[in-house]
């Protein structure tokens, strides 16, 4: 790999200047990171088009090809492992990568990640006859909470359908902490409805059935369940995951 | 390596051929614009995708962290003279290591922007071994990093405590043992700056620009590994090694340096990995924030490869161990 001079370091930093200032700004971004992060990505992107701004003056000012002494030389050259920095950049630009779907789903496998049984406050107001819950929610409640507060209570859940090899699909969510790498599947069996396509975004309005041999507050290996009354495609939300 | 070979080639020869990569990289990305959707379907495998998106996902949370490191390194090397340096890091590395580790604990920094920074003390002229310690325990008891491992442990107190103590213990061990048997010669320091002549606002936007190329090219490096295995091994064989306890620490210890999570992230992973034990878990976030992929491919590129491969095996030793003793201790 070939070193960097000046102005292709300055064109590069410019570049991922405009991309980081765009998911700073544009809900683009919530595929890969929590919304919290989005202003220090705006910031970092303005920080990166000073430092680039800056190197661009620098070798108009100075002409293309410095003589320079030693001392001055060192810092006018990026090291040849810059160039990598181009692959985030053509990933961005060329795949446009997704927000995480059902094939990483099936890759953290199907036992539902354990939570404590304990702390569960009281369900929220329905609205329009059903209560809103998040998916991690539902799934935690459904498994882990000894008091049953699920119980005969119409619920609408939002995300999106992973097949099952038996013909039906679990309708999943991935919740985040902090960036996309660190996103844990939750994932709900759906009884009563026909067959969806991958990644088809869904909401199911349903009510909570318990799985035979499983008592709410021990561990399962399975995904809890819902008998749905009612389901419709929906548009992919703005924010593809829980946080 | 690069740097080495490049500086042989004369000045002349270099630029020539080179002298248009501006105008062809800005043309390429131009093109790459133009060209997605015709390109579109070459890259909707899912594997592809999904490594994609965990790969751009680590690299721009990195982000802003690393700005922020260079941020302070460029600072470093255009404000504060070593004469000060020297000054303020005591030379005795029985006193500097210590206060080097506790400096880390107000610095809210990742670890992507503190090894650019230690990388940047020492060629100023701080000791290696407390540039070293500073650089351990800045990301992992930082009052971030604290504060989230309480929010991921509800309840759990103590947890939070045994990270401190354990990640402590690990900065000032390594940051002793290298004082004590390191070589000057493992580590092929960043250049000096020198600032004589230039304008100090020029120094430190080079500066930052510079270390920042440098750094974040590694990072590339580090978060397409760990982007790769994560697609391409399923947590769920992770689970079935759970059971057996000896197992279950070196598992959580090798995958604290495979999956390369961010230490203000780590927390709420090690809080989902519910099958394995507090002591595993707690081996997961000190090993995590000292030792990992992104880490090791980034001190290759600010301390060198002779380095960063005597340091990893050093830093992931004292880590697991410290934390298997304070975890019997404390959990």
């Amino acid at each position: 790999m070939k070193a960097m001079d000046e102005r292709t370091q300055a064109v590069l930093l410019l570049a991922l200047a405009a991309i980081s200032i765009r998911l700073g700004l544009s809900s683009a971004a919530l595929a890969y990171i929590k919304p919290g992060l989005q202003p220090a990505l705006l910031v970092a992107g303005i920080a990166l088009a000073l430092l680039g701004g800056h190197g661009l003056l620098r070798s108009l000012r100075s002409g293309p090809s410095p003589g320079g002494d030693g001392a001055d030389h060192d810092h006018r050259h990026a090291p040849g492992v810059a160039w990598l920095l181009m692959v985030p950049l053509l990933a961005l630009l060329l795949i446009a990568p997704p927000a995480l779907g059902s094939f990483a789903v099936d890759r953290q496998g199907s036992a539902p990640p354990a939570s404590a049984g304990v702390g569960f406050l009281e369900l929220p107001a329905p609205r329009e006859g059903a209560v809103d819950l998040a998916l991690r929610e539902y799934v935690s409640r459904a498994l882990y909470d000894p008091g049953r507060s699920l119980d005969g209570v119409p619920v609408r859940l939002v995300g999106f359908a992973t097949p099952d090899d038996d013909g039906g699909y679990r309708l999943s969510r991935f919740t985040v902490n902090c960036c996309a790498a660190d996103a844990t599947a939750f994932s709900v069996e759906v009884v009563g409805d026909a067959a969806r396509p991958p990644d088809t975004w869904l909401e199911v309005t349903g009510r909570w059935e318990q799985r035979p041999g499983h008592e709410p507050g021990t561990l399962s290996d399975e995904p809890p369940v819902i008998v749905a009354e009612q389901v419709s495609v929906i548009p992919a939300p703005d924010e593809p995951y829980e946080y | 390596m690069t740097d080495l070979t490049d500086s042989l080639i004369p000045e002349q020869r270099r630029h020539r051929p080179g002298q248009f990569a501006p105008e062809l990289l800005a043309l390429g990305l131009v093109a790459a614009l133009i060209l997605r959707p015709y390109l579109a379907g070459l890259f909707d495998d899912p594997r592809v995708q999904t490594w994609s998106t965990v790969f751009v996902s680590i690299t721009i949370q990195a982000l802003p962290f690393l700005i922020l490191g260079v941020t302070v390194s460029g600072a470093v090397a255009a404000f504060v003279s070593p004469a000060i340096i020297t000054k303020l890091i005591p030379g005795r590395s029985s006193v500097a290591v210590p206060s080097a580790s506790l400096a880390g604990a107000v610095f809210p920094g990742c670890e992507c922007g503190s090894v650019p920074i230690a990388g940047r003390l020492t060629a100023q002229g701080a000791a290696p071994a407390a540039a070293l310690a500073f650089m351990l325990a800045a990301p992992a008891i930082n009052p971030v990093v604290l504060t989230a491992t309480a929010v991921a442990f509800p309840g759990r107190p103590d947890m939070v405590v045994a990270r401190f103590v354990a990640s402590f213990l690990t900065a000032m061990a390594v940051g002793l043992l290298w004082a004590r048997f390191g070589k000057g010669t493992w580590m092929r320091l960043p250049r000096r700056v020198a600032a004589a002549g230039g304008n100090r606002w020029d120094v430190f936007a080079g500066t930052a620009r510079h270390d920042f190329l440098h750094a974040g090219g590694w990072l590339v490096v580090g978060a397409g590994a760990a982007a790769a295995l994560q697609v391409f091994v399923p947590r769920s064989v992770l689970s079935t090694v759970a059971t057996t306890e000896w197992l279950a620490v070196l598992v959580l210890a090798l995958l604290a340096v495979v999956l390369a999570i961010c230490s203000e992230a780590d927390a709420f992973v090690a809080a989902s990995l519910t099958q394995f034990s507090l002591t595993a878990r707690l081996v997961f976030l000190v090993v995590g924030p000292v030792v990992d992929i992104k880490l090791i491919a980034l001190q290759v590129g600010v301390f060198g490869k002779g380095f960063a491969l005597r340091f990893a095996p050093l830093a992931f030793v004292v880590a697991v161990v410290s934390a298997l003793v304070i975890g019997w201790w404390l959990l």
